[in-house]
């Protein structure tokens, strides 16, 4: 029905189930007293030496350059190209413009070798549009069984920049044992009324 | 069906009847608008829930559409619920009858595809068989759920006047704490200047900044509160195409930008879809050092071409829009057999279209005549 086209954006889609394999304790995250702007905080894309671009990063591509996000590729789609994990990966780390890297990021989560590389831009990242990316990538994986990336999740909801926080808040929501945790930053009047309202919805 | 008392029932939910007039407008129905100029008349309803419809509903708005009607726009503005319209008639010619379940008239499909919004919009014309006729005009409005007691507001522009100089004015309106400088907004704006007046649309008349501090701040949700009141933020004398920039959707990491339907009001400010919002944040270069002004310009151009009302020319699976002139990327061209049709593959069709759905390697700045028209009959151009 052409009436799908007037939903601007559909939420992100059902988390999958992929095998996860537990690491040990995360690593502190750190975050300025003074958060840059998005710009300020740019960061050069790993270029030195540019890994080789995947064949199907180039198929990718154009699926990622939607003009909306509810017309990216699910999983099944995603599955059509070949080493499509691969691809993502790269898209990740030398996509161009930025939001290429957000929509690989956040994609890269239906496959699971992809968790690592979430957990470290989301961990890493000067960006916090990278790192809420990573964090809704990281909400499409198995959490629950991703200790390390609740660990992370939940540093992260207290994070200064609002898309940083609102995602971590997302991904924490797709783990039931999560909801105290959730309940007491709903509580916590330190934290950024849009990120408590969210916490608590 | 002129004349008679029309009983809406919408099946689907059971039917309770709305009983109103259908094609005749009582003796002391407004004549709509002022013959010249642009105007927009607004008529302030509460609505009534109708359970078995699941719907809410107001008593419906006969209005006079003069002869020299250029275009119009109709906005149900029933804050951040679904607005919409069980019933629009226009000249003796109906263009939504929300009772039917399917075809043609019906919501989603032909000729206007309406469906309730967030200050869900019609404007006439929207394509090639929509051009509105003078004579009496029924608006029956509508809001998705049960908004009873509330208040709502219809809201209609009156174009009165020919082509004019095909001017669209554009007011950018950055919210405080956006990471933008003018020389970026300026270029931006550039890039869709050009795409317009390559295209034979309308140029870019007027273009002011404006900076507004609101409660939502520079990071919103691409729905709700804090983006209805957003759009609903006036500025200027309340002309023109609003354009909201924040830095970035905190529900949604890969948007781009959003119109406010297809199409959003246009030419009529304060409401809860009076603009498009573009996420700074998203239209970034790769490294995030800088603003992509051609990203960000082409964004511009296409999600103002949703608002005006124009769809995307082919979707991924081969669905177009319904203008004649717009070429239609047949599956056919689909070369790596993947169900889907990308720009690249479309190059000999509408691949550069401006309102292709997805981005391609290249410059995506062709319109057609008739699209060209709708931006041009707009009732937000001058």
């Amino acid at each position: 029905m052409r009436f799908a086209l007037f939903l601007m954006l559909a939420g992100c889609p059902a988390p999958t189930a992929p095998e996860a394999t537990p690491e040990a304790a995360v690593p502190a995250v750190a975050e300025p007293a003074t958060l840059p702007t998005e710009r300020e905080a740019s960061e050069p894309q790993p270029d030195a030496p540019v890994l080789p671009k995947p064949e199907s990063a180039t198929a990718l591509e154009s699926m990622l350059m939607a003009q909306h996000s509810e017309d990216l590729p699910d999983k099944a789609k995603l599955d059509t190209v070949d080493g499509a994990a691969a691809g993502l990966a790269w898209l990740a780390d030398f996509g161009d413009p930025l939001v290429l890297r957000a929509r690989a990021l956040d994609l890269l989560g239906y496959y699971p070798p992809g968790a690592e590389q979430l957990r470290t831009t989301a961990r890493e990242s000067s960006l916090p549009k990278l790192q809420a990316a990573a964090l809704f990538g990281l909400a499409r994986t198995d959490l629950a069984a991703d200790p390390q990336g609740r660990e992370l999740a939940r540093t992260l909801a207290r994070h200064s920049d609002e898309r940083v926080a609102m995602a971590a808040v997302a991904a924490l929501k797709t783990v039931p044992e999560e909801a105290a945790f959730l309940a007491e930053l709903a509580a916590d009047e330190a934290v950024m009324a849009p990120v408590r309202e969210a916490a608590a919805e | 069906m002129r004349g008679a008392l029309f009983l809406l029932a919408l099946t689907a939910c059971g039917g309770t009847n709305v009983d109103f007039t259908v094609g005749d407008c009582p003796a002391d129905a407004p004549v709509l608008g002022q013959a010249g100029t642009f105007t927009v008349e607004s008529w302030d309803v509460t609505w009534t829930w109708a359970r078995k419809d699941r719907m809410s509903w107001a008593p419906p708005i006969y209005a006079i559409v003069p002869d020299d009607i250029t275009s119009l726009a109709v906005t149900v503005d029933a804050g951040t619920n679904f607005g919409g319209f069980g019933w629009l008639e226009v000249g003796g010619e109906v263009f939504v009858d929300g009772s039917l379940y399917e075809g043609e008239t019906a919501w989603g499909d032909a000729p206007l595809y309406h469906w309730p919004e967030v200050a869900g919009t019609v404007v006439l014309p929207m394509n090639q068989q929509t051009w509105p006729n003078p004579g009496c005009m029924v608006v029956l409005p509508a809001v998705d759920g049960n908004a009873d007691g509330e208040s709502g507001t219809v809201h209609i522009g009156t174009r009165r006047f020919d082509a004019g100089d095909g001017l669209l004015d554009v007011n950018l309106v950055v919210v405080e704490g956006v990471d933008i400088t003018q020389d970026e907004l300026d270029a931006s704006v550039a890039v869709m200047r050009s795409l317009y007046e390559a295209g034979g649309g309308p140029s870019l008349g007027a273009v002011n900044t404006y900076t507004v501090n609101t409660d939502g701040g520079d990071v919103i949700r691409s729905e709700g509160a804090d983006i209805a009141s957003l759009r609903a933020t006036e500025v200027g004398d309340g002309t023109g195409l609003n354009m909201f920039f924040i830095t970035d959707f905190s529900d949604d990491s890969g948007t781009l930008g959003i119109a406010a339907g297809i199409p959003g009001p246009i030419g009529i400010p304060g409401t809860s879809g009076s603009g498009v919002v573009l996420a700074v944040g998203a239209n970034l270069t790769g490294d995030g050092s800088a603003v992509d002004t051609q990203l960000l310009g082409e964004t511009m151009a296409h999600e103002a071409g949703h608002q005006f009302g124009l769809f995307h020319s082919t979707e991924e699976t081969g669905e177009h829009d319904i203008i004649a002139d717009t070429p239609d990327c047949p599956m056919s061209a689909d070369a790596d057999g993947d169900g889907a049709l990308y720009a690249e593959e479309c190059v000999e069709h509408d691949g550069a279209n401006f309102m292709f759905w997805v981005a391609g390697d290249f410059r995506q700045d062709e319109i057609t005549a008739t699209q060209a028209d709708m931006l041009y009959y707009s009732p937000a151009t001058r």
